[in-house]
């Protein structure tokens, strides 16, 4: 049990003062790194909300060797883990 | 050194008299300049009696970073770089002295004519007021590489740079997994597309200079155009694909990925430039290739700049960014090797 709000709670709202309170009165130089901590707080809010699948248990000389080349069952469990992944750091970049 | 603290400045503006044959030299203002990771760049305003460059001067000095990255030139051979490229007819902010001395400001620097506009890559891909008109400035990007390109070895003024002792995408990919022996975390995700970057490599390749790092963020653009290619740490002899690959991947576009040139413009304007200037046909298979070894390199830079971070030596918001990037990244290089 945790008391609320929980911690994504406590970041989505620590954000929202952010942007709502304090961005807009940031001098232009350090708009930047306002946007930064912004970003940071909303990569850990998502970070907390998600389930990752495993990463596949590969040895890394096996790849090397070519001994996956055709191992279709490795490839898309590295897709669904890296995408897994890229939802929580970037989401804006992942197609589907 | 504080570089803004008098000692330097009287120390750097009695180097400057030699540096620039002048007969005097006062400092009117140093300013750092924001980026850079691995180098700092101060603005420097200073009035210039006597010699060539009489007059109010805008420069820029550029130094070493307290914390760089080991495969990055060192001032004077990125001053040896931009004299070449100058030579070659690039469009680069004239480099007028370099000093090797530690004694002037502690750090070996040299120093330029500061150009105008910003290279900011956020700002470029989405601000009218920067964008010029972008079908000529994505020309100009690829006939300015072709320059770049015009420079080939061997070349006793950049006898610094080492000649690959096997094709640049094998020596690439050995490189990336050397580093990746010595990381405390398995990449998978980075280690299968660099098997398949291994099982496509090119087997032969026309070596050129290669600025490796020719992407938005790297060159200065004012409202008219292009103004100066910045930053040659990485140059080296390379396969003249890798510069076109590096340009156009999709990691590069700041978020703009419909202007598949650097975000700025179109490929085929960026390409129509290059093979205009080069008179070489630019092979898309080829671009392909490299633009997925550019997300393995981008992946592989971005574990080490977040380590900068996660280790402690050099606690950064920045940094610590950076090193999520990573998953984008490995994700986007799945994407271009699932065959």
């Amino acid at each position: 049990m945790s008391d609320r709000p929980d911690a994504k709670e406590l970041l989505e709202i620590a954000r929202e003062a952010l942007a709502n309170e304090l961005l807009p009165f940031l001098p232009p130089d350090k708009r930047l790194a306002g946007l930064m901590v912004s970003s940071a707080l909303a990569m850990a809010a998502r970070g907390l909300a998600a389930t990752m699948p495993p990463l596949p248990d590969v040895v890394i000389a096996d790849i090397r060797d070519g001994r996956h080349d055709s191992d279709k069952v490795l490839y898309e469990a590295l897709l669904a883990e890296a995408k897994a992944r890229a939802l929580i750091s970037n989401p804006k970049d992942v197609d589907d | 050194m504080e570089l803004s603290g008098p000692a330097a400045v009287a120390s750097l503006s009695r180097w400057l008299i030699g540096g620039l044959g002048a007969r005097s030299v006062s400092i009117r203002r140093i300013d750092r300049l924001g980026g850079g990771a691995i180098q700092e760049n101060y603005a420097l305003d200073a009035d210039v009696s006597g010699g060539t460059h009489a007059g109010a001067q805008k420069l820029v000095l550029r130094t070493d970073a307290p914390s760089g990255v080991a495969v990055s030139h060192s001032r004077a051979q990125e001053y040896a770089l931009l004299q070449a490229a100058q030579a070659a007819g690039v469009t680069v902010p004239q480099p007028l002295a370099l000093c090797s001395d530690k004694a002037i400001i502690g750090r070996p620097f040299y120093v330029m004519k500061r150009v105008a506009g910003t290279a900011a890559g956020h700002i470029l891909v989405r601000d009218d007021r920067w964008k010029g008109d972008r079908v000529a400035l994505a020309d100009q990007l690829g006939r300015e590489l072709a320059k770049i390109h015009t420079i080939r070895p061997p070349r006793g003024d950049l006898d610094f740079l080492p000649l690959p002792k096997q094709p640049p995408a094998r020596e690439a990919i050995s490189g990336y997994r050397a580093w990746l022996d010595t990381y405390r975390t398995p990449r998978p995700a980075l280690e299968w597309g660099l098997r398949w970057l291994e099982r496509h490599a090119p087997a032969t390749a026309d070596l050129v200079l290669s600025h490796r790092d020719f992407r938005t963020g790297n060159y200065m653009v004012d409202a008219q155009g292009l103004t100066g290619i910045l930053d040659w740490e990485f140059a080296g002899w390379g396969d003249w694909h890798e510069d076109i690959g590096w340009f156009c991947s999709r990691c590069w576009r700041f978020g703009a990925n419909t202007r598949e040139a650097g975000g700025i413009g179109s490929r085929s304007d960026f390409i129509a430039g290059y093979e205009k200037r080069s008179g070489r046909r630019v092979d898309a298979e080829q671009v392909r290739y490299w633009e997925t070894m550019a997300h393995a390199r981008w992946a592989t830079i971005a574990i080490q700049q977040g380590e900068r971070h996660v280790s402690g030596s050099e606690p950064s918001l920045d940094l610590a960014l950076t090193g999520r990037r990573v998953a984008e990244l490995e994700y986007q290089l799945l994407r271009m090797t699932g065959s």
